[in-house]
């Protein structure tokens, strides 16, 4: 079984602009994949198709061999789950608790049993001091921790983040992804599809797939796909500040291309 | 922009804090009615305003409420009391008079002007004291549970109450929104601070119109996190509130509903000691 199969996918929003033409796309259950595309390349739309928020023109998506469709809704609701971009937009509930309890009470989980869950994800995401707390007095990173406890709490196999750390300062964003991975080490069969423009999350994915004006450029693990550097500069992608370093130093006839780490880098640098 | 006092809950571990919402929402109501009573003569009028002005005060105290912010609320209404007089001294009455230099003024002029005054501060007090001791979404779940009825008749009552718990849960968002698009438009010469009326048209415009195109982007948003999380305005779901009477909450409704009691029994008999004890006003 598959966690996502994508056939022919096309979609737009409006007569003059396709948005996804002819997309096809696979994704294997427990896998960590990341999409990453220019702005506007279609990336956010996948995703909303993907969870049934849109509707395909033409071509089919299956999760977990459930055809997406009006039918289908409330099973594909319940496996994939899913953290969008802005943090403020997604926090429903008036304090912590009651956000996360909110897609539990639209499961229609047991008001006695609620309690217990609430605690354990906000333990597992470092919220549970903060229960009580408004959303006006959290932090971005905070906030979107809280927004993926919330998903998490309706126990998806497919987690989908939509540029969920782009709003995010650093130390906000680095929070967010060390915990994607711990929940990733928690729960190996999580398949996690991770949307970004930030290409040293993409490092953190087994896979790499590129989407350029609504079609897949590049698709694999993430050394070979910024390999491409020419063509991911030319579709406006950013490349990893590494990748870039260790070109330029290539130019300049210092090969460091088996350095792994910015640490590294600079430790033979300095030699 | 912050200090939007009146009708702000303000945290407190009081006796009217911990009633259930649903107890304070029915025991406003009831106080509401009562302070509309109107009683045979005037001295039992003020003799019953000045009761209930006293409960009323001690349920301030309750709740921590300072006299000041109430009257802080209350000084925007000089101007409508002022008014209130006027038109009460110009309506024809009957009864006792003072002559004011051949102008006939009405005791009863003067009365009627006290009564809505007082019926006036004692509602704004009223709301006070619900809206400082209870949490707005509490609120919206007791005015669900009281509305629930209505549902029969086909009225959304859960959409409402989920609308206006959306629209609490946003208003401070929307306020930062707001001061941030203030500040940004300041720093392009906008002034809104001063300037000629055409200025500062020009100058709200220029907040008004990012402010509702991001609020819409963001209903999007919130919509789109909403459904993929499952929601269904329609379908059957649980609750993680749950309101639950208790001893406090059955006491305080006997309490009101005694009181209510005693009021309509002296409002039915007419009953006056005043009048009983020869004393008219
Ligand atoms: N609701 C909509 N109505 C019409 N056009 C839309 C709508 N949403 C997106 N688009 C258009 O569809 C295209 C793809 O948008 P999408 O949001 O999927 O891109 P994205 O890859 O997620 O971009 P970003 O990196 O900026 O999030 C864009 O050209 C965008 O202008
Ligand atoms: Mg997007």
């Amino acid at each position: 079984m598959k966690a996502i199969e994508i056939e022919n996918l096309s979609f737009s929003y409006t007569k003059d602009q396709e948005v996804l033409k002819q997309l096809n796309l696979e994704i294997e259950l427990g896998s960590h994949v990341c999409i990453i595309g220019h702005n506007g390349s279609g990336k956010s739309t996948l995703a909303k198709l993907i969870i049934g928020l849109l509707e395909a023109k033409s071509g089919s998506i299956k999760v977990m061999e459930n055809e997406v469709n009006e039918k289908n809704i409330h099973t594909i609701r319940e496996k994939v789950g899913i953290v969008f971009q802005n943090p403020d937009n997604q926090f429903i509930g008036s304090t912590v608790r009651d956000d996360i309890a909110f897609g539990l009470e639209n499961r229609r989980i047991p008001q006695e049993k609620m309690d217990d869950v609430i605690d354990e994800f906000s333990k597992k995401v470092g919220m549970f001091d903060f229960l009580d707390q408004e959303p006006s007095n959290l932090s971005g990173g905070q906030k979107q921790r809280v927004a993926l406890a919330g998903v998490l709490a309706m126990n998806p196999d497919i987690l989908i983040l939509d540029e969920a750390t782009a709003m995010l300062d650093p130390k906000g964003r680095k929070e967010i992804l060390t915990l994607v991975s711990k929940m990733k080490g928690d729960n190996p069969n999580l398949t996690i599809i991770s949307i970004t423009h930030d290409i040293e999350e993409a490092y953190l994915a087994s896979r790499v797939v590129v989407l350029s004006d609504g079609k897949i450029m590049f698709d694999g693990i993430p050394n070979e796909v910024f390999s491409h550097y020419e063509e991911l500069l030319n579709i406006d992608l950013d490349i990893p500040f590494l990748v870039r370093l260790k070109r330029e130093l290539k130019n300049k006839g210092i090969d460091l291309d088996d350095a792994l780490n910015e640490e590294e880098v600079v430790r033979r640098l300095c030699q | 922009m912050k200090n939007i006092a009146l009708g702000r809950y303000v945290p407190y571990d009081s006796f009217l804090h911990r009633l259930d919402p649903r107890t304070k929402l029915l025991s406003l109501i009831a106080l509401m009615i009562m302070i509309f009573f109107k009683f045979s003569s005037t001295a039992m009028n003020f003799f019953i305003y000045a009761l209930l002005l006293i409960f009323i005060y001690v349920l301030m105290r309750i709740s921590h409420i300072k006299l000041k912010t109430l009257f802080k609320s209350l000084k925007a209404m000089w101007v409508m009391i002022l008014f209130l007089l006027i038109i009460n001294v110009l309506m024809p009455s009957t009864g006792p008079y003072f002559d004011i230099f051949g102008f006939k003024l009405y005791h009863n002029a003067i009365y009627n002007t006290l009564y809505i005054v007082i019926r006036l501060v004692m509602m704004i007090a009223l709301t006070m004291i619900l809206t400082t001791s209870t949490k707005p979404l509490d609120l919206t779940y007791a005015l669900e549970w009281l509305l629930h009825p209505l549902k029969y008749i086909k009225v959304p009552v859960h959409e409402i109450s989920m609308i206006i718990s959306l629209a609490l849960r946003f208003i401070p968002t929307l306020l930062e929104e707001t001061e941030r698009i203030m500040k940004a438009q300041s720093s392009r010469g906008v002034d809104f601070e001063q300037g000629k009326l055409k200025d500062k048209i020009r100058a709200i415009v220029s907040l008004i119109i990012p402010l509702f195109i991001s609020a819409i982007q963001r209903s999007e948003e919130l919509a789109n996190a909403m459904e993929a999380r499952g929601y269904d305005p329609s379908g059957q779901r649980t609750r993680y509130r749950k309101m639950q009477w208790q001893m406090k909450d059955a006491l305080s409704l006997v309490f009101i509903v005694l009181l209510f009691g005693g009021m309509i029994t002296l409002l039915v008999t007419s009953f006056d000691f005043f009048l009983m004890m020869g004393f008219v006003l």
